[in-house]
């Protein structure tokens, strides 16, 4: 596979190519006898690999050259708010970055006047953008249904003039039948927490007493999920850890439990926790990927095809280069509103002072203006050097600034590990891409 | 023969400046305990409408 990372043209060749590509691009002064020698080629081989090459040079879809985006933050304004109604949770998953969702605090929950502050904070802020987002988090957010409740309808009939759309993470554990209409009328997409079959579920998300909760959950989420395993609206979402590394067969125990729209995403945690993954897990890693993308492809082509989040990657309509270049909008474009009203640039800061960028009870709301102005210098892209000269650059926007503090305690600073495992994803995504591609149909 | 095969041409435009974007895409969030969403995973919603979960 060849990508030209500016232009975002994708390829899949040879080996032939790749050999001779190989050692093109280790040396660009290579003579045509050094090519021959190294790579084994005949020269009219060398010659058409050429040919082809020129071919797509000159029609700029290959070694193109683009101009470094300027950095222009006039055009962010919030438009995505995390509630997270609850600082309470009745689990105690071993690798919660949220100390079992209390966030190292009293355990709270939401009162219905913060939510609503939030949402008239958000709508205040958002300008022209018709489309918001409110993520109702937590903790586990259905401890706190009425204020999500509450919230959405006051958002809605508050706001008429906005495209709400709501999203909500759940455990599954406190979820009813009566709340699936309610879901459906609000139009929710629910995010739902399992990792896999009972062995790696039951390691890891377990009751503050130590027991494993798949038995409790799994029948109230396929419940919920079949009404939705036509149209979607939901995805079924693991974590894999250093004690549940084998994530391909948790995925494939997912699609088998009956679940059509998985994703799977590697823990971070600081390294002296047991359960963090190191960098000598890379080659396990990636070949966790290998196996998905064999099992991913098989199940596509006999019929029994699933989503598989991150393999969701549209070449033909992804976004523009000035959404690429600004990442997740943490602190200027989303900021998460804790129970007492407190906002961070995002829910992985809430409960951490330094980060409090104001109350939605107060006026002004915010009170920290510099961290606005500091978060979004951090998610222009080419504020970070090593994303600026990362292939994956256009398909990551910049990485977590959440985990940048976590591991390196800069926000601008990329978490190395972290970046290994998301290009190995990406480069996942593009590999299966090409497979589904209708010449390598094979 | 034909050794390079095309997947797909100019997925993005590289003369492309901020101040013409809408914006009016989610934002995406990489955090694992969401979906671990990142802008590759993102349709631009003028030219194709998303599907119904968004982050
Ligand atoms: S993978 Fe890492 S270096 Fe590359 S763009 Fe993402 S955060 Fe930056
Ligand atoms: S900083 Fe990380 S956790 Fe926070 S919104 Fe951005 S990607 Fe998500």
């Amino acid at each position: 596979m060849l990508l030209d990372v500016p232009s975002g043209s994708v390829f899949s060749v040879d080996g032939r190519v790749y050999d001779y590509l190989q050692v093109l691009l280790e040396d660009p002064e290579s003579t045509t006898e050094v090519v021959l020698q190294r790579t084994g080629l005949d020269a009219e081989i060398i010659h058409e690999i050429e040919a082809e090459l020129e071919r797509l040079i000159t029609a700029e879809c290959l070694f193109t050259e683009a101009e470094r985006p300027t950095e222009d933050a006039s055009q962010l304004v919030l438009k995505s708010l995390c509630l997270n109604v609850a600082h309470e949770c009745n689990f105690a998953c071993r690798y919660c970055f949220a100390n079992g969702g209390d966030y190292h605090g009293q355990g709270t929950l939401m009162t219905h006047d913060v939510a609503r502050a939030g949402i008239d904070f958000l709508v205040q802020q958002s300008s022209s953008r018709r489309n918001v987002e409110v993520d109702f988090f937590g903790g586990e957010p259905l401890m706190d249904w009425d204020v999500v409740v509450d919230a959405m309808d006051y958002a809605r009939h508050s706001y008429p003039e906005k495209e709400w759309r709501f999203t909500l993470t759940t455990n599954g554990s406190l979820l009813r039948d009566d709340m699936f209409p309610v879901l459906e009328a609000y139009d929710v997409s629910v995010v739902l927490s399992v990792d896999g079959g009972r062995k790696t579920h039951d390691a890891n998300r377990v009751f503050k007493d130590g027991r494993g909760t798949l038995d409790v959950i799994l029948e109230r989420i396929r419940h919920f999920t079949r009404t939705r395993d036509d149209e979607g609206g939901y995805f079924v979402r693991g974590t894999y850890a250093r004690n549940t590394l084998g994530f391909a067969q948790s995925v494939r125990d997912l699609h088998e439990l009956g679940f059509k729209y998985i994703s799977m995403e590697p823990v971070v945690l600081s390294t002296e926790s047991a359960l963090a993954l190191q960098k000598s897990d890379l080659p396990a890693i990636r070949a966790q990927y290998e196996e998905l993308i064999s099992y991913f492809l098989h199940e596509l082509r006999s019929g029994s095809g699933f989503d598989f989040f991150h393999f969701k990657l549209d070449l033909e309509a992804g976004p523009c280069l000035s959404k690429r270049i600004y990442g997740c909008g943490a602190g200027v474009e989303y900021m998460a509103v804790a129970p007492n009203g407190d906002i961070f640039p995002c829910h992985q800061f809430d409960g951490i002072e330094e980060f409090k960028m104001g109350n939605v009870l107060m006026s002004p709301v915010i009170s920290r203006p510099d961290l606005v102005s500091e978060f979004a210098h951090a998610n222009f892209l080419f504020a970070k050097d090593e994303c600026s000269a990362c292939w994956a650059r256009f398909y990551c926007s910049g990485g977590c600034l959440a985990n940048n503090y976590l591991m390196n305690a800069d926000i601008l600073k990329p978490y190395e590990l972290g970046c290994a495992i998301q290009k190995e994803r990406i480069e996942a995504a593009l590999v299966v891409k090409t497979a589904e591609a209708p010449d390598s149909r094979g | 023969m034909k050794l390079i095969n095309v997947v797909a041409v100019k997925t993005i435009d590289i003369n492309d400046k901020p101040a013409k974007a809408c914006r009016e895409c989610q934002t995406p969030c990489k955090s694992a305990c969401k979906t671990s969403c990142t802008v590759g995973n993102q349709v631009c919603e003028t030219r194709k409408k998303p599907t119904r979960f968004i982050w």
